[in-house]
C-alpha cells in the first residue's frame, strides 16, 4: 500500500478496498479503482468488456511492464465520461486499473496514473523467475495447463493421433541444451520410458535464439513406442525447452508443427531480466 | 474443466467440473447413476471410446422417473462425469452423442498462452 500511494494524484486519497485500493477524489465522477490478484487469466479484451460493461471494439495497446510482465492499456472517451483502463498479467493471475472521470481537465492526469499503476507499480513476483513466453499456439490443438505454468497441447482427434507439443517455461538462466537433455531422459525414465536410438543433437537458431535438437525413438512402460523430439534453445538470459510426443506415423507433419511453433518464439527481453538496469529502458518503452 | 457434450435432444443433463482420477472413480459413477432414485433397475454396462479415442464406461438403468444413462469418461488423469436423464424412445441417439464428448480443458475462459490474452 505504501508503494501504491507513491503513484497518488494531488488532491486524490487513498482507500484499502478488500478487492485491492482505490484513489478517490472529492469530485465523487472521478475515480481510480485498482483490483489484485484477479483470477484466471482471460483475454485482455474479455476483461475490458467486463469492466466497462459493454462489449467495446476500440483496439487496446499491448505494453511490458517494468516488471516485464505483458499488459494492455485502453483507453475510452464520450462526451460525458473519460477513462483509461489497464491490465498487468502475472503468472496465474492479474491486476485490473480502471479509472474514469466527467472533469475533461482531469482526464490526462487520470490517465497516466493508471498507466503508471498498470506499467510500474510491480506485481510482486520477482523478475529472474520462470515464467512463460509468448509464441503462436498450433491452430486447432486443444491445450492443457499443468503445474501452472506448463501447456501441453494435443493435436485434433488426440489421443486416437497420440501427438502432443510440451511448452516449458523458460528458466532465467542459459542452460546447456546437453543439460537440458539430460534432465528431459531423467524424468522420462520415471515413467519407464527406455531409449532405442537417438539422432541428433543438431543445431537450431531461431530469431535471437540457439539452440539444439534431438530425437529421440524408445518404449514406455507399457511397451508402446514413443517419438520423442526435444528442442533447447537460449539466449544470454534465458532457456526455452518444447518438446514434441508422437508416434512415428505423421513425422514430417509433427516436425513442422513444433518447428512452426519453436519459430514463433519471442524472447523475453533480456534487458527487463535484468532489474535495476533494465529501469531506464523500461520506462522509455512504457511511456507513450 | 469439465466435459464438452451437446446433446440436441428434449433429455437433461447433469454434469460438473472434470475431476482428478482417484480409487473412486467407479463409485462416483454409482452415486451418479443413483442420484434422486430411490430405486433403480441397471439395465447395462459398457465401456466405449469416443469418437477422438477416450475411454468412458456407460452405465444405462431405469428409475421411477424414467430412463437414465450415466457416462464416465476418462480424459487422461482426470475423470468427467455425464448423468442424462430422458424419454425411452432416444437412448440410442444419446449414446451417439455421448460419443461426441470432448475435454474443455479451458472451463470458463481461461487463456493458456501469453498470445491468447492479446487475441
Amino acid at each position: 500500500m505504501l508503494l501504491a500511494s507513491l503513484y497518488l494524484p494531488d488532491g486524490a486519497r487513498f482507500e484499502a478496498l478488500p478487492h485491492g485500493f482505490a484513489f478517490v477524489f472529492d469530485d465523487p465522477t472521478t475515480r481510480i479503482d485498482v483490483y489484485e490478484r484477479l483470477t484466471p487469466l482471460r483475454r485482455a479484451r474479455e476483461i475490458f468488456d467486463g469492466a466497462l460493461g459493454v462489449p467495446t471494439t476500440m483496439p487496446f495497446r499491448e505494453h511490458t511492464t517494468r516488471d516485464g510482465e505483458h499488459a494492455a492499456l485502453l483507453g475510452v472517451a464520450s462526451a460525458a465520461r473519460h477513462g483509461m483502463l489497464g491490465i498487468a498479467f502475472g503468472d496465474d493471475s492479474y491486476r485490473l486499473v480502471v479509472g474514469h472521470t466527467t472533469d475533461v481537465g482531469r482526464a490526462g492526469e487520470i490517465a497516466t496514473c493508471v498507466r503508471r499503476l498498470t506499467l510500474e507499480l510491480p506485481l510482486g513476483l520477482g523478475n529472474e523467475r520462470r515464467r512463460r513466453f509468448r509464441y503462436t499456439p498450433p491452430a486447432g490443438w486443444r491445450s492443457l495447463t499443468r503445474h501452472g505454468l506448463i501447456t501441453e497441447w494435443f493435436a485434433p482427434k488426440f489421443p486416437s493421433n497420440p501427438t502432443m507439443i510440451t511448452v516449458f517455461p523458460s528458466s532465467p538462466m542459459r542452460e546447456l541444451p546437453s543439460r537440458a537433455f539430460d534432465r528431459n531422459m531423467h524424468e522420462m525414465r520415471w515413467s519407464g520410458f527406455t531409449e532405442i536410438s537417438r539422432t541428433g543433437p543438431v543445431a537450431l537458431d531461431v530469431r535471437r535464439l540457439h539452440g539444439e535438437e534431438i530425437q529421440l525413438v524408445g518404449t514406455w512402460r507399457d511397451g508402446v513406442v514413443a517419438h520423442i523430439d526435444i528442442v533447447v534453445l537460449h539466449d544470454n538470459a534465458r532457456t526455452y525447452v518444447v518438446r514434441l510426443d508422437h508416434d512415428g506415423t505423421r513425422t514430417a507433419e509433427n516436425r513442422a508443427t513444433l518447428h512452426a511453433l519453436a519459430a514463433s518464439i519471442q524472447p523475453i527481453s533480456s534487458a527487463l531480466s535484468h532489474g535495476a538496469s533494465a529501469g531506464t529502458r523500461a520506462v522509455d518503452h512504457v511511456v507513450d | 474443466m469439465r466435459v464438452a457434450l451437446s446433446i440436441p435432444l428434449p433429455v437433461r443433463i447433469t454434469t460438473g467440473p472434470l475431476v482428478a482420477s482417484s480409487f473412486d472413480d467407479d463409485a462416483l459413477l454409482e452415486t451418479l447413476v443413483h442420484r434422486n432414485a430411490s430405486e433403480l433397475v441397471r439395465e447395462a454396462r459398457i465401456d466405449a471410446r469416443t469418437d477422438d479415442g477416450y475411454s468412458f464406461t456407460i452405465v444405462r438403468a431405469h428409475a421411477a422417473s424414467g430412463q437414465r444413462i450415466a457416462a464416465m469418461y476418462r480424459f487422461g488423469a482426470w475423470r468427467g462425469y455425464v448423468l442424462v436423464e430422458l424419454g425411452d424412445d432416444c437412448a440410442a441417439e444419446v449414446e451417439a452423442a455421448l460419443h461426441t464428448a470432448t475435454p474443455d480443458w479451458r472451463g470458463d475462459g481461461e487463456v493458456h498462452c501469453i498470445a491468447e490474452l492479446f487475441e
